[in-house]
């Protein structure tokens, strides 16, 4: 999720910006529709950002000695269209890279493209499919966010093999590779991330707030 | 409304449990990533490294803790407010 500053080459990190830019635009387009709306659902909005910029401040413990992020997607993409989180991310991605060195500001657009874009796309569409097969809302949303979370490190995968491939067996076991090493951390952080969620949404009685999706 | 504030305590004290056990010694995928990188390429130099080399480990910390905070502020300020308007509307 956060590639350091300087591990992308100039024309990798180019390419992510500019891929993630409309998505960043029509986040930010959404959002302030949705501020324009009613007191009501800017309120909701500012759960959304703020649940996130707490979860991507934690630093989840998980199996092997090792910990990380969780992504923090799963309110906003219970409660808005996913596109809304690129805006969200971008904030959040935003203010680590330039205050804590998290992250970088030229990785800027490929950190937003899997944390806030393919991430919570992946959300929503889980949902969906959940819901089409009737099955409750808990359990949508849950594995929802693990979906999300997952494949916003995938994302994360991809991106790095592609500047760093293997050199026997090319992108596909640099892929093999850098998913090793997030997989094996993130599928219990994701599942803590899901119960998080359920909990907030349960407990914040966000049921009967009416879901966007 | 004891309910819901026991659970807001609840959810507070699961993040300060998390965050104290996840700011112990273990390390991060992001920094194993870099480790896997620089591994298999030790050729590689970063074009770029920002404008600064951020904070210490202590301040970094602090850092993270603060945006948790800041986090839990807004949230809890939101949630607060939606709480109410919601039981303005009940009654």
């Amino acid at each position: 999720m956060h590639i350091a500053e300087g591990y992308l080459p100039p024309a990798h990190a180019l390419a992510w910006w500019v891929t993630s830019l409309p998505f960043l635009q029509r986040g930010v387009k959404q959002s302030m529709k949705i501020c324009e709306e009613n007191r009501y659902s800017r309120l909701q909005l500012g759960l959304a950002a703020a649940f996130c910029l707490t979860l991507t401040s934690l630093r989840l413990p998980s199996v092997a000695g090792s910990c990380s992020h969780p992504t923090g997607i799963g309110l906003a993409v219970a409660l808005f269209p996913p596109g809304v989180m690129a805006a969200i991310g971008f904030v959040v991605l935003l203010l680590q890279a330039v205050l804590l060195a998290h992250g970088g500001l030229t990785t800027l657009g490929a950190n937003l493209m899997s944390m806030a874009v393919a991430g919570p796309w992946a959300a929503f569409f889980c949902m969906k499919l959940c819901t089409r097969v009737n099955l409750s809302r808990d359990t949508s949303i849950a594995a929802a966010v693990m979906i999300g979370n997952l494949v916003t490190y995938s994302v994360t995968s991809f991106q790095l093999a592609l500047v760093f491939p293997d050199p026997h067996y090319g992108i596909a076991g640099a892929l093999i590779k850098f998913l090793g090493v997030f997989a094996v951390t993130q599928i219990p952080v994701s599942m803590v991330e899901a119960v998080i969620t359920v909990f907030v949404l349960r407990t914040a009685s966000l049921q009967e707030w009416k879901l966007r999706w | 409304m004891v309910k819901r504030r026991l659970a807001y305590l609840l959810m507070l004290a699961f993040f300060l449990t998390m965050w104290i056990i996840g700011e112990g010694a273990r390390k991060g995928t992001d920094d194993r990533a870099q480790e896997v990188i620089m591994e298999g390429n030790s050729g590689y130099r970063r074009w770029f490294t920002g404008f600064w080399n951020g904070p210490d480990a202590g301040t970094e910390k602090f850092l993270f803790a603060m945006q948790g905070v800041a986090g839990c502020a807004i949230g809890g300020y939101c949630l607060y407010k939606l709480n109410r308007k919601r039981d303005d509307r009940k009654s």
